[in-house]
């Protein structure tokens, strides 16, 4: 026979899963991951990071500045910016390419807000 | 029984944990992204195997092998060149659906343009807008009607007309990608650029999310709706990506085939969804140029559907897209 203690077990377990597939929902990313020719380049956690502190990377004509809350072009050799323009990024699938220099940066993390993005 | 009550116990544990950690991470996800197709690619598929996702990378190089005006010998570069040329099956029946398309819309869609285009050098170093009887001489070099088809894959261009068969390459991408998919029975979507193809659910057995990104603003993270595709592609086309301004005016790179200007109308963006990719791009620039009115039988036509966005922040939704699409932004929501 299950008794009620079991019950009370089985109902707080449920509730822990639902606690962690609630939290995995957030879409919030926790890493960045920079290509370069379609090939990864660098990997970097910046959840962690401190609030003031921020990390550039050089490659291929442009700059890509990662801090606490996301990461974004900075600067691009190429012509028409549109990297630049597109600002910040910190969501799970959002994706920055530089077309003319071959350069992306692309968040990581569990669960994706969005599997792909038209415009 | 001590011992069965211990069994059903841990069977229920199981049941309420297994779907959380299957959810996040024990269906095999493979992604990859390249370019191609004059644009970056990224291919996510579910419990596939290893090899797919090259297979496909490789369909899709080839096949931009054969169309991009960017590769010296490819079959569109030599027709351009030698105004005839042979070519192989694939990219003959491309050319010939593509140039069927562009007969049904009495050539609103055309991909006969790049006289026109390179002359106002849109997608170069220092776009301007050309003087007037520039653009008119460049339209008597334009016209879908000047590519004949002649046996044997035989393709001959008249007119002085050049192709570019950039505005379907993304949504074929889409297609060769789907297909594959399709083929092996995995669940998987590719994006484009802009242009997406998705085959089956996701492995929680959600459909796959697509956002629409927001045209009025330049972050790619703004994205004001999306919509929850089965399997489909989805294409947009709008004016807000490239565009450059002269005298206070914005002129975007969607023309006109009659006027040799920029497209204007009450439409700042446009998305379609379909079951066949190249046709979502062909009909999303079509749409675009069209207007909203212009576009419905156009649609219907095909059992595609669409969601508008307007200048004045409008978003015009057709009925099929009515209950798998979500707008999030603070827009005025029309169905249609």
């Amino acid at each position: 026979m299950i008794k009620l203690r079991d019950i009370i077990i089985i109902i707080c377990l449920l509730g822990a899963a639902a606690g962690i597939y609630i939290y995995n929902d957030k879409g919030e990313g926790s890493r960045v991951q920079i290509d370069y020719d379609g090939y990864k380049y660098a990997e970097i956690e910046f959840m962690a990071f401190a609030d003031d502190e921020e990390q550039r990377i050089h490659i291929n004509g442009t700059t890509v500045v990662i801090d606490k809350y996301g990461a974004y072009f900075a600067h691009s050799d190429c012509k028409d910016k549109i990297c630049v323009r597109s600002g910040k990024i910190n969501r799970v699938g959002q994706t920055v390419v530089c077309l003319p220099l071959r350069v992306s940066i692309r968040i990581e993390g569990e669960k994706a807000e969005f599997d792909g993005i038209t415009g | 029984m001590r011992a069965s009550r211990a069994a059903i116990i841990l069977l229920l544990i199981l049941a309420a944990v297994i779907p959380v950690t299957l959810g996040g991470c024990g269906a095999k996800k493979q992604t990859d992204s390249f370019f191609a197709m004059g644009s970056y690619i990224t291919q996510t598929v579910y419990n596939a195997e290893n090899t797919l996702l090259e297979s496909v990378k490789s369909d899709i190089t080839q096949a931009d092998a054969n169309i991009s005006i960017r590769i010296d010998n490819s079959y569109i570069s030599l027709l351009n060149k030698e105004k005839t040329a042979v070519f192989d099956t694939q990219t003959y029946n491309i050319l010939y659906s593509v140039v069927e398309f562009c007969g049904v819309t009495n050539g609103i869609f055309d991909i006969s343009l790049l006289s026109l285009t390179d002359l106002w050098d849109i997608e170069g170093e220092s776009p301007s807008v050309p003087n007037q009887d520039y653009i008119i001489t460049a339209l008597q070099s334009t016209g879908y009607e000047n590519i004949i088809f002649g046996d044997n894959n035989t393709v001959t261009l008249n007119g002085g007309v050049w192709l570019d068969l950039g505005s379907v390459g993304k949504g074929y991408a889409c297609d060769l990608a789907v297909e594959a998919y399709k083929e092996v029975g995995v669940s998987g979507i590719i994006a484009v650029g802009g242009s997406i193809g998705v085959n089956g659910k996701k492995p929680d057995g959600d459909n796959f999310l697509v956002g629409i990104r927001d045209p009025f603003s330049a972050a790619v993270s703004d994205i004001f709706a999306g919509i929850k595709l089965a399997s489909g592609f989805v294409s947009t086309s709008g004016s807000y990506e490239k565009y450059f301004v002269e005298e206070n005016k914005v002129y975007h790179h969607i023309f006109n085939s009659k006027t040799g200007y920029p497209v204007e109308n009450e439409l700042v963006s446009v998305s379609v969804v379909c079951d066949n990719g190249m046709l979502s791009d062909m009909l999303s620039t079509a749409c675009f140029a069209l207007g909203i009115d212009d576009s419905l039988s156009l649609l219907k036509q095909y059992g595609a559907e669409a969601v508008f966005v307007t200048n004045d922040k409008k978003v015009v939704i057709t009925q099929g897209l009515r209950f798998i699409t979500t707008v999030y932004a603070d827009f005025e929501v029309i169905y249609i």
